[in-house]
């Protein structure tokens, strides 16, 4: 190595640290100088809040280590508080509640639970969208209750008690209209009647009552039975169903003696797809599908059917055209399958059952010639999130490809179809326009709900819909407006019911799909006593809250990942804001244990020697959250 | 005239400080020629692949930091690609983004102690690791910022990264980018042409190519031994195709190439993480995914450039929520295994700064 | 004893100190042996303060500060624990020699300042052949170093030791020859007379090359940077104080310091012109040269890396050593063959003849050996 640089370089380093010795110099603060510090700091110490925990050992189970030590008492609450499932229900139906009820084995006041807030709890039992689901706390830690299979169990093993209690309301002398016997509909016609006391009447265009639940759901999946005895339950208290009857205008029934009127048409019309040559008979859409074969009409349909769409009717249509005896059935949906709306069990099901998918694929023509039909697609690729948060499919230019197809059913959306003479103002999508809170249309006495105000959407927000009406009208008709019933008697003891248990879901039995093609019938079959009550125990019981005896985390083995804190369903972990402050009060609390020992014992820290360990008051890195913050 | 010497056996470590951790270089010595030496390692063997196997997907994360403690980023990374590919879940643009920023900002702290580390091996007191602590600390504070820990940050989650960036992130990472090329200079002013640094690293711990190739080295001691192989270009992951860089590679394969290449990546890194501010787009940056992950059962292999070497983990899954299998291809330890052939014969001062000049981490050697 | 004539009023005519300075002989030796003490183990106390104090903001950072005021009384807390920390033998170590070396490394540096002029007349002894005396005692510290080594029976320091004697050794030769031209030019080996043939022109104009090599060899003569191989804390550890604890480490670190204090104050008399200097008085002038000096020691440790030991040998012997010889001769010629000139042009041609060397050995000077087949 040849000094080439003749002493060069070493000069210019040096030139380099004499400018440096003229700079500022860069220190490390002390901790009381220290006053940047991120408010994410996972710091020395855990704030744990007794207020909010309710022992779920979530936690506990989600710490690497295992350094949390968890004691709750067996008996006795601090009260009971709204849970994520019931919150998210939109008719807020008390979930934890009569899951607690099946543990303690008494589907029956399970039932009734439900009854409080839903008229057909058996409907729901078998097709609810379960958003509750999607909201579990459980869902984070490994799979969600599975609360809909459970109210399947409930009503499945219902013995009626609810009868017993309900009481029927006097009658008030008013008369009230409805339009529509769908599930928001007969909701609010239940309600009316039964605890208001008005008359209702519903009318009803289809030779069928039950609105989607009855044309626009397959009998596989939603029996036929099930639907009329829970609208004969409704018949029961006095509403009255008048089928056939379409309903010119809502204003004339004001004048025929109805106090209010109810439009609960829903959404039935399918929107178009928007390509040339839809207008092919062999097109056909997804709603006016599923009504026609529900309504027991003979539906002809060729091999090969192509469902565009990935909704639940594209599901059901798809899976429907199986059952009529088409042999090869493909979904063709422009994104992917995540970012499908249908519900994934149907997804599931419809995979299983031999529907194929063509995703990120949208059709760009219909060309028919007499022997079929020829479906001109287009590839997709995702590009930016739009406002729905799903990423906007955007075409890949010159990727056209073309299927051969015998039928083509479109089930790319729907949207409430409201006739001009109802005089009604409409808004985007021919959504019937409500005040938000009421339902009220731009005629007072007429009030509007379900579907034809929100498009298509689901059976429980159909419900919650129907329940507002009824609030409305209730008080439209001077009335309370107070539609809530006690069918079980309130909860005395919040026992732990044992649980929460570590594990999944049990199996959901049902039939093999060899079967399922040949027939209508149900596909998935209830859960058996065992099944069910495994699965309530795996409930983390999130409305009550225990006293937790005991929460302890053993100092020297955590490792301040901070998993704990982020797997807390009920936010009551909280890493310490400041490092420095922290640890200064953790020193502080040592000393302050420490002159509770005997003069010999003492030392400065409490941690190096283990019998002054032992005799300590036992130590805790977790400190009241208040008591913190107000230091 | 040959003097008659006498060999002896000297232990550099465990406890030494020039081994950056634990580990042992049993050195015999003639004089002060290194006449062999036997790399001993294994104190600092925590089992941490055996621990993962007990424990579940995401409480296998902050173990992963644990591995190479310099560049805990860089290890969160290929973990939790491996499990998304295993479990096939999807990530936001945003927290893709936000990887790529973190991972680079990683690799600059990692380069930064592996020069600082092996300048001070040479023996200058200090000094520029000191400069270069000052840039690092400003990196700590950015990762503070955005997850609260200095050193094991645990950020990256299947399905995205924790926490999305706090307001004030984006503009101290903009002024860190700014200044960062004239701190480099500055590097390069007191370092590069120092002669004394020349004549103790040009030509020094030579790794041929075709030894370097067949050790499977990865990371910049490969590139200095002029192997341009760099998985952000060959096997691009994450984003990395959407950017513009260049490879750095070494001529020599001594420990000054390597020295060079590691301050051209820390360019090199600054240019992605300008372009990388640039198209960050907006939207979520966590995927939910559930606490007990349960992936399909199957194997999976993921691999990124980690500021050491090609960092990867194999993962088997049995469809339980724990990984039946999971197994890191640590670079340090890959590159370490041609430290015998590169120091025979040099001086006892030479095996520090060749053994400094690989930039190992003993937490990911022994893991 | 004619080498030891240490009457103070006998021998300098540059003398400031007033003739009735206090006592006699005796009085003299103690009160100056007294006077060194305190100085050597003051000042090695502010270098230590210094050089953390330069070294940090060097480095950017403010040093030690939470001690005293400015961190001042961080060394003597030092110092402190120094003393009251276990003072540990190695069980298989060489005790006595253990014990001894210490002494002998610190006792000949503490020597050396009995030549070293603080002033005009102030100091132990002005011998006629005070350089020689410095050349002579300062190579004993190398025993001291070397017996810590061996005693300590640890192979770091061991290695450590070995280095330091090498070293030693090597350039001790080009210093002693770089001085030899300062002697030429004085024509005296006294110390005293050495400064005060500087009251013109200092030294470092005269003989820049000699004090070029001068430093570089004090550098490698007081291991540090870039020389510091002797304790290299990143090779070996600590070098020969490895296994030195408490007072006997104490000891050991402040003779190390106290050699840059010699090797400063050598500096200062040899080439800076000592005590001279304007307005201030003699002393100030002198300890602002040694700190200067100091500093400047400092200002290189904080910028370049450590050599390897074959670069350091190979640097005294192909480097310092031809240009050391060649030095000589040009002073030589100029003393011989042209005493009368004006010293402005020998400054200008030693300065020339400097750069000239300096660059052109620079050419075909390789530094460092290659690989060594085994």
């Amino acid at each position: 190595m040849r000094f080439e640089h003749y002493g060069n370089g070493i000069a210019k380093g040096m030139a380099l640290t004499l400018k440096h010795l003229f700079r500022k110099p860069i220190t490390t603060q002390y901790p009381e100088e220290k006053l940047t510090v991120s408010r994410r700091i996972r710091g020395n110490v855990l704030a744990w809040s007794q207020e909010k925990c309710i022992g779920c050992y979530t936690c506990a189970q989600s710490c690497p280590h295992g350094c949390i030590d968890i004691m709750t008492s067996e008996k006795g609450t601090k009260g009971l508080v709204p849970a994520p499932c019931s919150q998210s229900c939109p008719a807020h139906v008390d979930v934890p509640r009569y899951i607690r009820l099946i543990t303690a084995g008494k589907p029956s006041e399970a039932v009734a639970v439900n009854r409080e807030k839903i008229p057909f709890p058996s409907v729901c039992a078998y097709i609810c969208a379960h958003p509750c689901e999607a909201a579990c706390s459980r869902g984070q830690i490994d799979e969600p209750i599975a609360i809909r299979m459970l109210k399947r169990f409930a009503v499945d093993n219902d013995s009626g008690l609810w009868r017993k209690r309900s009481k029927i309301a006097s009658p008030s002398g008013k008369r009230v209209a409805i339009i529509g016997s769908g599930p928001a509909g007969l909701t609010a016609a239940y309600y009316l009647t039964k605890l208001s006391g008005h008359l209702v009447t519903v009318f009803e265009a289809l030779p069928e009552p039950g609105g989607m639940m009855r044309v626009g759901i397959p009998s596989y999946r939603l029996p036929r039975d099930i639907l009329k005895a829970e609208i004969k339950e409704i018949e029961n208290v006095g509403v009255k169903i008048e089928i056939n009857t379409k309903v010119d205008s809502p204003q004339s029934l004001l004048g025929q003696g109805f106090s209010a009127v109810f439009v609960a048409t829903g959404a039935h019309q399918t929107t178009e797809i928007g390509v040339a040559g839809e207008d092919d008979p062999r097109v056909l859409g997804g709603t006016d599908f599923l009504r026609e074969v529900n309504l027991g009409k003979k539906i002809e349909l060729g091999n090969r059917v192509a469902v565009i769409g990935g909704g639940n009717t594209a599901m059901d249509s798809a899976r429907t055209a199986l059952r009529l005896g088409a042999k090869e059935v493909t979904i063709v949906y422009r994104r992917t399958r995540a970012e499908m709306p249908a519900s994934s069990e149907e997804i599931e099901a419809a995979t299983e059952e031999g529907v194929k998918f063509l995703f990120l694929t949208a059709p760009s023509q219909i060309t028919s010639s007499d022997r079929e039909l020829e479906l001109e697609c287009l590839r997709m690729k995702l590009g930016a999130e739009d406002l729905s948060g799903r990423r906007r499919p955007e075409p890949i230019a010159g990727s056209e490809f073309t299927i051969s197809l015998d039928n083509i059913i479109s089930a790319i959306g729907q949207r409430p179809l409201v006739p001009a003479s109802f005089n009604l103002a409409t808004g985007q999508g021919d959504k019937i326009q409500v005040a938000p809170d009421t339902l009220v249309t731009n005629n007072k006495a007429i009030f509007a709900g379900g579907d034809a105000i929100s498009g298509p959407a689901t059976v429980i927000e159909a419900i919650a819909a129907g329940r507002q009406a009824a609030i409305s009208i209730d008080k439209y008709l001077g009335g309370s407006g107070i539609i809530d019933e006690t069918l079980t008697p309130p909860e005395q003891i919040l026992d732990r019911l044992g649980g929460p248990i570590e594990g999944w879901r049990p199996k959901i039995d049902a039939i093999p799909h060899e079967k399922r093609l040949s027939s209508f019938s149900e596909t998935e079959l209830g859960w058996s006593k065992q099944s069910a009550s495994e699965e309530t125990q795996r409930c983390l019981r999130c409305d009550i809250t225990y006293e937790v005896e005991k929460y302890q985390l053993r100092g020297g083995q955590c490792i301040y990942c901070g998993l704990c804190v982020e797997a807390c369903p009920f936010d009551a972990l909280f890493m310490g804001y400041s490092y420095e402050r922290a640890s200064y009060r953790l020193h502080e609390q040592l000393l302050s244990k420490e002159e509770l020992l005997l003069p010999d014992k003492r030392q400065a820290s409490g941690y190096a020697h283990p019998e002054v360990e032992e005799t300590l008051p036992k130590q805790t890195l977790l400190i009241d959250r208040r008591e913190y913050f107000t230091r | 005239m040959t003097l008659k010497t006498e060999h002896f056996v000297l232990n550099l470590g465990p406890l030494h400080p020039s081994t950056h951790g634990v580990f042992r270089l049993r050195a015999t010595l003639d004089g002060e020629v290194i006449v062999d030496i036997e790399p001993v390692i294994g104190y600092l063997h925590r089992g941490i692949e055996k621990l993962a196997e007990g424990c579940t997907y995401k409480q296998n994360i902050p173990f992963t930091d644990r591995l190479d403690y310099l560049a805990s980023m860089s290890n969160n990374l290929p973990y939790v690609m491996a499990v998304e590919k295993l479990a096939e879940i999807n990530v936001p643009e945003r927290a893709e983004y936000l990887r790529v920023i973190m991972v680079e900002l990683q690799r600059i702290v990692s380069h930064i102690i592996a020069v600082g580390t092996f300048v001070q091996d040479l023996g200058a007191f200090g000094t520029p690791l000191l400069y270069m602590f000052r840039e690092r600390e400003k990196i700590l504070d950015l990762f503070e910022m955005v997850c609260g820990q200095r050193l094991t940050y645990n950020y990256m989650r299947f399905g995205g990264v924790s926490h999305d960036i706090p307001d004030e992130f984006l503009p101290a990472l903009a002024k860190f980018v700014d200044r960062m090329p004239g701190f480099i200079d500055e590097y390069d002013q007191l370092l590069a042409e120092n002669e004394i640094l020349l004549a103790r690293t040009k030509g020094v711990g030579i790794l041929p190519k075709d030894l370097a190739i067949n050790i499977s080295a990865s990371g910049p001691v490969l590139r200095a031994s002029g192997v341009k192989w760099d998985i952000r270009k060959a096997d691009p992951y994450s984003v990395y195709d959407r950017f513009e860089f260049d490879i750095p590679t070494g001529s020599i394969s001594d420990a000054y190439d390597r020295y060079r290449v590691r301050i051209e990546e820390m360019r090199q890194c600054v240019r992605i993480l300008r372009q990388a501010m640039e198209q960050l787009p907006k939207g979520k940056v966590l995927t939910e995914v559930p606490l007990k992950l349960r992936p399909p059962a199957g194997e999976v292999y993921a691999h990124i450039e980690a500021p050491k070497g090609e960092l990867g983990f194999y993962l088997v899954s049995d469809n339980s929520d724990k990984p039946y299998r999971f197994h890191v291809r640590a670079p340090s330890l890959i590159n370490l295994t041609a430290l015998r052939q590169m120091l025979i014969g040099w001086k006892l001062a030479d095996a520090i700064i060749v053994f400094g000049s690989i930039d190992i981490c003993l937490g990911e050697v022994d893991r | 004893m004619a080498i030891l004539s240490t009457n103070p009023n006998s021998f300098s005519q540059l003398a400031v100190l007033p003739p009735d300075w206090p006592g006699n002989f005796w009085l003299h030796w103690v009160v100056f042996t007294v006077i060194i003490l305190a100085f050597v183990l003051n000042t090695a106390l502010i270098f230590i303060w210094l050089e953390r104090r330069a070294l940090g903001r060097f480095q950017v950072r403010l040093g030690p500060n939470r001690v005293g005021p400015f961190g001042l009384l961080q060394p003597i807390a030092d110092v402190l624990k120094l003393l009251t920390k276990e003072d540990m033998i190695p069980a298989k170590g060489d005790k006595l020699v253990f014990w001894l070396a210490p002494l002998v490394a610190f006792v000949p540096v503490l020597m050396i300042f009995a030549v070293i002029p603080f002033q005009s007349g102030a100091l132990l002894a002005d011998l006629n052949i005070g350089i020689l005396y410095v050349v002579a005692i300062s190579s004993v510290a190398a025993v001291g170093v070397f017996m810590a080594g061996w005693a300590s029976n640890n192979k770091y320091s061991l290695i450590g030791a070995m280095r330091d004697v090498a070293m030693l050794i090597s350039y001790e030769i080009p210093i002693v020859l770089s001085i030899v031209g300062v002697v030429l030019i004085t024509g005296s080996l006294s110390l005293t007379e050495i400064v005060g043939a500087q009251r013109d022109i200092p030294f470092i104009l005269l003989q820049p090359l000699g004090f070029l090599i001068f430093f570089i060899g004090s550098l490698a003569e007081s291991n540090r940077t870039p020389f510091d191989l002797v304790e290299a804390d990143s090779e070996l550890v600590a070098g020969y104080h490895i296994e030195y604890s408490g007072m006997k480490f104490a000891t050991l670190f402040l003779a190390e310091y106290a050699e840059v204090i010699a090797m400063s104050a050598l500096m200062t008399t040899l080439f800076l012109g000592g005590w001279q200097g304007p307005l201030l008085p003699p002393i100030i002038w002198f300890l602002i040269k040694v700190f200067a000096v100091f500093l400047f020691i400092v200002w290189i440790r904080s910028t370049i890396p450590r050599m390897r030991i074959d670069q350091v040998m190979a640097f005294a012997w192909k480097f310092l050593l031809p240009l050391a010889l060649i030095n000589l001769l040009i002073t030589s010629l100029q003393v011989v063959f042209w005493p009368e000139a004006s010293p402005w042009l020998i400054v200008f041609l030693n300065l020339v003849a400097m750069v000239v060397l300096v660059l052109s050995w620079s050419r075909f000077f390789r530094l460092g050996g290659e690989r060594i087949e085994v």
